[in-house]
C-alpha cells in the first residue's frame, strides 16, 4: 500500500481510481486529437496536411475502438456497464459515455467510409470470391463514383467533419468535465478542467499522426511530405503552448490564492509528483518538446527535411509522454491527497500483471496501432504518392520518388 | 472491359447509373411501415409505463403497495446529530455498526477521529482503525490545549453529489431522507466514492459495489434505534426523525447552534454537530 | 438529389441500429425502475429486509432480569448489553441460546471508556489506569503489568459504585 504522511480518512486509504483511468483520457484525448486535426483537412481544406488526412481519422477509429477496454477493466461490475445506457443518470457527466460514445463512432465510420468509398469500390471490383463480397458489403450495394456522387460524398464528409469537431470535443471534453466537476476534490475541481483535458488531447494527438506519418513513410519507402510536417509542427506548437499555458496558469492561480486547498497541492507538486509534474511534464515533456518544434517553426528555412522531420519525431515522442504524464498527475495525482486535506499516500504503482496494470495498458496502446496496420491491409491509409497535391514553393511529388 | 465469371464489372463501376430493382424499392417501403408500426407500439407503451409511474407516486388516487411492510416512508424525514461535546472516544459506535452490518475489515462506514491541537494551533489528527477498538494515549511531545474526538459518517445529504454523479442510478435518496446504493445495479465505478466531500463511501472488497453507512435502514424501518445510536453510552449520537412531532433532535437542530461539515458546498447534509470547531473538516 | 443512394442506405443503417437500440433498451429496464425517482423501487425493500443483529437492552432483561435491575439502578445504565457484550445474534436466535454471550472481562474493555486520555471530556470519569490501581492498594501482577481481571476486583460491571 505504501506509507502515508499525516492524517487520511479511513475509507481514503486506497486509490481507487488507477491505471486503467489514467489510460482512459489518454486514449480518448487521442482520439479526438487525432480527429480534430483530421478536420483541418476536411473542413478547414489545408491542403498541405492531405497526406495525414485519412491517417488521423483510420488513428482516431482505431484508439477509439480500444477506449472502452480501460473501462470494463476497471468497473467493479463490467457486465453491468450497460446499465449507462438502459437508466443512465441525466445528471451524471460519467452516463452520458455510452450515447456520446456511439454517436461519435458512428459519425467517424461514416466520414471514414465517404473518404474511403472509392477505393473500396475499385477494390471490391478488383477481387475475387469472398473478398469481393466482403467489399461489395462495405459499399453497401452501391457502386456509383461518379463526379456528382463524389462532390455529394465531399459535401457530406465536410459536414461530417464539422460536426465531428464539437463531437470529439464532447467526446474527450466530457472527461475533462467529469474529474472538473467534482467539487470535492481541490485538485480536480475548476473549470478549465476541460479545456486544459482538450488542449492537450489535440497534443497527443498530433504528436501521434505525426510519429505514425513518418513511420509509415519509413516502411514504405516513400518521402515525407515537407510542407506536411512543417505544417503539423506548426500547429503542435501552438498547442502545446496554449496547454502548457493552461496548466501553468491553473498552478499559478491555486498559488496565488493560497486557499484551504493549496496546503496539499503545494507539497503534492513538490514531493510525490515532483518527477512525475516538473520532470517530465513541464520540463522534458514541455520545455524540450517547445524549443525543438520553436526550431522548425522559427527556423525552417535553415533546416534539410531530414533534421525537420527528427526533430519533429523526437518532440512528439516526448509530448506523448508528457500528454500521459498530465493525465497520471491529475488522476492519480488528486487521490494522493486524502479529502482531509491533512495527509498524503505514498505515490502509486501499478504492478505488471494485474488487472490494470501496466502489462494491459502497454497493450491497450500498442492494439490501436496493429489495428491501424490491420486497416491499411483493406484500405489504404495513406494517399498513393502519385496523387500528392504540389504545394506552391514546396517540393513537387515528381523530386520525391 | 472483359467480363468472364470472375471478373464481372461493378454496375455503376463505369460511371453510368443502373436504375434499382423495382422489388427492392417495395421491400424497403414495406420495412418502413413496419418499423414505424412497431415504434408505434413502443411509444404506446412507454405511455402506459408513465402512467404506472403516476400511479406509484401518488399522483393519482390510487395508493400503490408500500415498498416496505407496515412502513410509510412518506411520514419520516430522517435527521443525525452528534454532540461533540459528548463523545469520549470509546469506538463502540465503530464496533458496533461493523458488526451489525457485516462491514468489511479496514473500511468503514462511520468512525471516529481525534484531534489534538496545540496552543500554537498545530492540529494533529488520528483515527486508529477508526476508532473501532477506541483509543490508546498518544504522547506528541506538544503541549495541547484542545482536544476532541470527532463522529463522522454519511450525512445523508439533500443535494448530495453522489446521488447526482452516479451514471446507473444505482445512488439514490429515499422518500425518507436515507442515500442508499442499490448494490444489484451499481457497477462499481467509483465515481461516488471520489465525489463524496466527507470521505463516506467505499468500495466493499467483496461485492465490488459502492457501500457505506444506510442509517441501519433494516432497522429503522422496524422502529429500532440505528445501531451506532443504541450503542453510544454517553448519548453523543442522536437519531431524529423532523416529521415525527415532539421530537427531541429536530427541536434541537430548529433552535440550538448546531454546524455541518463543508458548508460552503451546499451539499446540505442532515447530520449535525453541536459544538463544531474550526479546525475539523 | 440523384447521387445520393448511398448516402441514404448508410443513413437507413444508422436508424434501424438507433432503433434497435430504443427497443432493445425498453426491454431491459428493470421492473420497479423509475417509481419514485431515477432508482429502482425494489432496492428500498432489498435494503429493509436484512433482520437486525443487536436486540436492545429489553431483550436481554427478558431472561436477565437480576443484572439488568442491577444495571438499570447505576451509572452504566446508559450503555447497552451488547456494547460490552456482544450483539444478540452472538447469543440468541429465535428464542433460543445458540452460543453462550461472550465477555472481555480485563482491564482493557473497561480502561477503552476509562483510561485517562487527552481528547476525553474532563467531566467523564476517567484515571490513568496504573495510577489508579496503585494508588489503591490492588496488587500488580509484576512491577509493570496489571492483572488482567483487576478492575473487577474492586468494581460491579454492571453497577459500578457498588
Amino acid at each position: 500500500m505504501g506509507e502515508h504522511t499525516g492524517y487520511l480518512f479511513p475509507n481514503d486509504l486506497h486509490i481507487l481510481w488507477g491505471l486503467m483511468i489514467v489510460m482512459y483520457p489518454y486514449v480518448t484525448g487521442l482520439v479526438a486529437g487525432a480527429f480534430i486535426l483530421s478536420s483541418l483537412y476536411h473542413v478547414f481544406h489545408r491542403e498541405e496536411l492531405r497526406p495525414i488526412g485519412r491517417l488521423s481519422l483510420v488513428a482516431s477509429l482505431g484508439f477509439l475502438v480500444f477506449a472502452p477496454a480501460t473501462l470494463l477493466l476497471h468497473l467493479g461490475h463490467p457486465e453491468r456497464s450497460f446499465g449507462i445506457m438502459v437508466t443512465p443518470n441525466l445528471s451524471s457527466a460519467m452516463a452520458m459515455f455510452g450515447f456520446i460514445y456511439a454517436a461519435y463512432m458512428a459519425l467517424l465510420l461514416f466520414e471514414i467510409w465517404l473518404v474511403h468509398r472509392e477505393d473500396i469500390i475499385m477494390l471490391a471490383s478488383r477481387s475475387q470470391g469472398i473478398i469481393r463480397t466482403f467489399y461489395k458489403l462495405l459499399a453497401l450495394g452501391v457502386y456509383d463514383i461518379s463526379q456528382e456522387a463524389k462532390r455529394v460524398d465531399h459535401g457530406v464528409v465536410v459536414i461530417l467533419a464539422g460536426l465531428g469537431i464539437p463531437a470529439a470535443a464532447l467526446l474527450h471534453g466530457y472527461v475533462g468535465f467529469i474529474f472538473g466537476a467534482v467539487k470535492a476534490n481541490a485538485w480536480w475541481s475548476t473549470p478549465l478542467m476541460p479545456i486544459i483535458f482538450l488542449c492537450s488531447a489535440i497534443v497527443s494527438g498530433i504528436a501521434m499522426v505525426i510519429l505514425l506519418y513518418q513511420i509509415g513513410m519509413k516502411f514504405s519507402g516513400r518521402k515525407i511530405h515537407a510542407p506536411c510536417m512543417q505544417s503539423l509542427a506548426r500547429w503542435l506548437w501552438m498547442f502545446v503552448i496554449i496547454s502548457v499555458t493552461l496548466e501553468l496558469l491553473e498552478i499559478m492561480t491555486l498559488a496565488y490564492e493560497a486557499a484551504e486547498e493549496w496546503e496539499v497541492i503545494g507539497p503534492l507538486l513538490g514531493n510525490q509528483l515532483a518527477f512525475s509534474f516538473i520532470g517530465i511534464q513541464l520540463i522534458a515533456g514541455a520545455l524540450i518538446p517547445i524549443i525543438l518544434l520553436g526550431i522548425v517553426v522559427l527556423m525552417s528555412p535553415y533546416l534539410t527535411d531530414q533534421i525537420r522531420n527528427t526533430l519533429c519525431f523526437v518532440a512528439s515522442l516526448l509530448l506523448l509522454m508528457q500528454v500521459f504524464a498530465m493525465r497520471w498527475n491529475v488522476v492519480i495525482g488528486g487521490q494522493i491527497f486524502s479529502k482531509s486535506l491533512r495527509g498524503f499516500r505514498e505515490s502509486h504503482m501499478p504492478d505488471l500483471f494485474e488487472k490494470e496494470g501496466i502489462a494491459v495498458a502497454i497493450l491497450i496502446f500498442v492494439l490501436p496501432l496493429v489495428f491501424i496496420v490491420l486497416f491499411n491491409r483493406i484500405l489504404p491509409v495513406f494517399e498513393p504518392p502519385d496523387e500528392e497535391v504540389p504545394i506552391e514553393g514546396g517540393p513537387s511529388p515528381a523530386d520525391s520518388e | 472491359m472483359r467480363t468472364t465469371q470472375a471478373n464481372k464489372p461493378i454496375p455503376g463501376c463505369d460511371g453510368r447509373d443502373r436504375p434499382p430493382l423495382r422489388s427492392r424499392r417495395e421491400f424497403i417501403g414495406q420495412g418502413t411501415r413496419t418499423l414505424g408500426a412497431g415504434v408505434a407500439a413502443l411509444v404506446l407503451c412507454d405511455l402506459a409505463e408513465l402512467t404506472e409511474y403516476a400511479k406509484a407516486s401518488g399522483l393519482t388516487t390510487s395508493s400503490a403497495e408500500p415498498l416496505v411492510s407496515g412502513y410509510d416512508w412518506t411520514k419520516h424525514a430522517y435527521v443525525y446529530l452528534i454532540d461533540l461535546r459528548k463523545c469520549i472516544g470509546c469506538g463502540y459506535c465503530v464496533q458496533a455498526c461493523s458488526r451489525e452490518n457485516d462491514v468489511p475489515e479496514a473500511y468503514f462506514r462511520t468512525w471516529v477521529e481525534r484531534y489534538e491541537v496545540s496552543r500554537t494551533g498545530e492540529v494533529r489528527v488520528d483515527s486508529p482503525d477508526g476508532g473501532m477498538n477506541g483509543f490508546e494515549p498518544v504522547v506528541t511531545g506538544q503541549e495541547v490545549t484542545k482536544a476532541f474526538f470527532f463522529p463522522k459518517l454519511c450525512c445523508h445529504c439533500t443535494n448530495t453529489p453522489c446521488v447526482q454523479l452516479c451514471p446507473v442510478g444505482a445512488s439514490y435518496r429515499t422518500l425518507d431522507g436515507v442515500i442508499l446504493v442499490d448494490e444489484q445495479r451499481c457497477i462499481g465505478c467509483g465515481y461516488c466514492v471520489q465525489a463524496c466531500p466527507y470521505g463516506s463511501r467505499f468500495i466493499h472488497p467483496v461485492t465490488h459495489t459502492a457501500s457505506k453507512c444506510t442509517l441501519c435502514y433494516h432497522r429503522i424501518t422496524k422502529g429500532l434505534k440505528n445501531a451506532c445510536v443504541q450503542a453510544c453510552p454517553v448519548g453523543a449520537r442522536r437519531f431524529g426523525d423532523t416529521k415525527r412531532v415532539g421530537d427531541e433532535v429536530a427541536r434541537i437542530i430548529a433552535t440550538q447552534r448546531v454546524g455541518v461539515l463543508q458548508p460552503e458546498l451546499l451539499t446540505e447534509p442532515n447530520c449535525f454537530y453541536l459544538g463544531l470547531t474550526r479546525e475539523a473538516r | 438529389m440523384e447521387h445520393t443512394k448511398h448516402i441514404i442506405r448508410a443513413v437507413l443503417l444508422l436508424i434501424v441500429a438507433a432503433v434497435s437500440f430504443v427497443i432493445i433498451r425498453h426491454f431491459l429496464i428493470p421492473e420497479t425502475f423509475g417509481a419514485y425517482g431515477h432508482f429502482r423501487a425494489a432496492s428500498v425493500t432489498e435494503h429493509a429486509a436484512p433482520a437486525p443483529v443487536h436486540g436492545g437492552v429489553e431483550a436481554c432483561a427478558d431472561c436477565h432480569d437480576e443484572p439488568s435491575d442491577v444495571w438499570s439502578a447505576g451509572k452504566h445504565v446508559t450503555v447497552s448489553c451488547e456494547v460490552c457484550h456482544a450483539p444478540l445474534g452472538v447469543h440468541v436466535r429465535d428464542e433460543e441460546q445458540v452460543a453462550a454471550m461472550p465477555v472481555d472481562k480485563t482491564f482493557r474493555l473497561c480502561g477503552r471508556c476509562h483510561e485517562r486520555l487527552v481528547a476525553r471530556r474532563t467531566d467523564f470519569p476517567q484515571v490513568v489506569l496504573r495510577d489508579h490501581v496503585r494508588e489503591n492498594g490492588v496488587g500488580l501482577a509484576t512491577d509493570d503489568e496489571m492483572k488482567e481481571g483487576v478492575c473487577l476486583e474492586c468494581h460491579n460491571a454492571h453497577n459500578p459504585s457498588e
